[in-house]
């Protein structure tokens, strides 16, 4: 069981399986011609994208394209982990951007990595930061920068669940660690606005199993949520834990459970039913507008807060959620990916 | 197809039983081997779209696209027999001309409406707002086709969207002022949300429905058109059509 739940939590390992991005002899970077520069009018300017070579950022990259290859041009490099400061730093003195685009936490912390050692009073081209988990944490501290965040906001799932099920949908849970209280405080205003209500529980210190454990049932026996609202967060989603904690709790839960990675939404898992994950092409179309925001404003980040994912794609297990209430059949054509217990998993609709 | 997706099966197969019943597809019906290229935003996803369309029209090679770029690119670069859109962007390609355009509730075009929370939408406020909308035309044509909507002579600050559900976040997450949609889609808006939406309807703001376009000086295939024309009405629904007729 454990094992496949490592399988099924691959997705969390961001970043990892990604090439080196040492420099080359020549100096060069490794991926330059791989990903290199793209004939496309420039008048405004060069747009650097920065991360990893994964499908995902592939999706972000065709929706910059899609608004901005018309007047700037996009010039893509892979970084990774394993980057030198002394690597991306070349990368960026080459292709003179106007703007950064970095893509994931290991690219972000490469980037902090770079302003830290330069010099006080140093201008900083603006950097828009996408597909970093918890944007806000992720990014403090770093200057001329801002960006998208990629968790889903909440309140965007629990209202396509809502539509989907034949069950009432009023109170969620959330169980979390210490650190994320403005996060589920801020989810909890948006969620308000449509009805519902977040029942935050955080967790106890000591044991992580028993903690999870006790949380989850406060969540059921005394809270009474409707549904349940996992958390992107990689400290409580190992395989451990889901094996111990979540999963002996969840079975007898019988509520439905909303979570942002698709792999924990499983024929074979039992866990997730309902999970919704960015639109990677539309967060890149959504970049692109702050792009131009930033165009507009002279490059200066200035007062521009994070912005939020606004187009989701949705992958529903509908043999749990039909185990849990009627569900809107209807309804079902508006979800990108079905899954049903005892069908080979993981498909995508073509 | 996911071996997962039964219920898209389960869809798939009541209509093309109803196209069946309609007499409307033969099951012997001769390939036409002509391409069609379909892009219509709607919270259908394309795929299922794509299969529906398939089935009804046997022989025909039926593309639906998600992202209105690689719908362009497509168009351009490999040129389809056929092209189903909104008719602005029919109208926006001097290589096309509609052949046959849709119809609702006897209606070539339907009505455009300002949804915003709380409120209702004052006319001397919309310079200042944010306006979310669908993307028909892309980042150049939309604001021309919003201002001819909105009657203003500014170009709006739009936040264009790939897909209707998308203009729902807008309103929930405060990035928009109002959302521009088909008056039409607003009790389905209002089913889903239990914000407190508010319709402002707008004078003289129609946008043509989905029409199909053909190559300009390309022979016109009498045969398609009286296949598409004949599509059941689950399908034509799922167009956004109640009936095809000629312009």
């Amino acid at each position: 069981m454990r094992a496949m739940l490592g399988v099924i939590l691959v997705a969390f390992a961001a970043g990892a399986g990604e090439g080196d991005a040492s420099p080359t002899p020549d100096g060069g970077h490794p991926d330059a011609s791989a990903r290199g520069l793209v004939d496309t009018p420039a008048a405004e300017g060069t747009v650097l994208v920065l991360g990893p070579q994964i499908a995902a950022a592939n999706e972000v990259v065709s929706g910059l394209r899609d608004e901005l290859a018309d007047h700037y041009q996009i010039v893509e490099r892979k970084v990774t982990a394993a980057t030198s400061v002394e690597v991306l730093s070349q990368i960026i003195r080459e292709v003179e951007p106007r703007v950064l685009v970095l893509l994931d936490n290991p690219t972000v912390r490469l980037y902090r990595a770079l302003q830290a050692v330069q010099p006080p009073g140093t201008r900083f081209q603006p950097a828009v930061v996408l597909m970093a988990a918890f944007f806000e944490q992720a990014s403090a501290g770093l200057q001329n920068t801002t960006g998208i965040s990629y968790e889903v906001p909440a309140v965007i799932g629990f209202v396509n669940l809502r539509s989907l099920l034949g069950r009432p949908l009023r109170k969620v849970g959330v169980l979390f660690r210490h650190g994320f209280e403005g996060v589920v405080a801020r989810q909890g205003e948006l969620a308000a606005a449509e009805g519902f209500t977040l029942a935050g529980r955080v967790l106890d210190d000591g044991d992580r199993v028993k903690a999870v454990k006790r949380g989850l049932r406060r969540l059921l026996d005394y809270d009474h949520v409707d549904a349940l609202w996992v958390l992107n967060d990689s400290a409580l989603l190992f395989p451990e834990l889901l094996a111990r904690a979540w999963l002996p709790v969840l079975r007898h839960g019988h509520i439905p459970v909303m979570v942002g990675v698709s792999s924990l939404v499983s024929a074979k898992l039992a866990f997730g039913i309902f999970a919704v994950l960015p639109d990677h092409r539309a967060l890149g179309r959504q970049a692109a507008g702050l792009v131009d925001t930033l165009a507009e404003a002279n490059w200066v980040v200035g007062a521009h807060r994070p912005l939020l994912p606004v187009a989701i794609e949705k992958v529903l297990n509908v043999g749990m959620a039909r185990a849990l209430a009627p569900i809107r059949e209807e309804r079902l054509r508006e979800v990108d990916r079905l899954i049903e217990a005892g069908a080979e998993e993981g498909q995508r609709e073509p | 197809m996911g071996e997962g997706a039964k219920s898209c099966r389960i869809a798939l197969a009541l209509v093309v039983a109803a196209t069946l019943v309609a007499g409307s597809v033969r099951a012997a019906a001769p390939a036409l081997g002509q391409k069609i290229y379909v892009y219509l935003p709607s919270n259908v996803r394309p795929p299922m779209l794509q299969r529906v369309l398939a089935a009804a029209l046997p022989g025909a090679e039926v593309m639906v696209f998600r992202h209105l770029r690689d719908f362009e690119t497509s168009v351009e670069e490999a040129p389809p027999d056929f092209i189903i859109s909104a008719r602005p962007f029919v109208d926006r390609c001097d290589r096309w001309k509609p052949v046959l355009q849709g119809f609702a509730a006897e209606r070539a075009e339907e009505p455009y409406v300002l949804v915003s929370v709380g409120r209702a939408v004052d006319p001397a406020d919309i310079p200042d707002l944010g306006i979310g909308v669908v993307d028909l035309l892309g980042k150049k044509g939309m604001p021309v086709l919003v201002a001819r909507l909105l009657g203003t002579t500014a170009l709006p600050k739009l936040i264009r969207v790939g897909q209707p559900e998308d203009l729902l976040p807008l309103l929930e997450l405060g990035f928009a002022g109002a959302v521009l949609m088909p008056a039409r889609a607003v009790p389905s808006l209002r089913e889903k949300s239990a914000l407190d939406l508010r319709v402002t309807e707008l004078k003289a703001a129609s946008v043509g429905l989905p029409a199909v376009g053909v190559a300009a000086g390309a022979p016109v295939s009498t045969e398609m058109e009286r296949r598409l024309m004949g599509l059941p009405p689950a399908v034509k629904a799922l167009l956004g059509v109640d009936d095809w007729r000629r312009p």
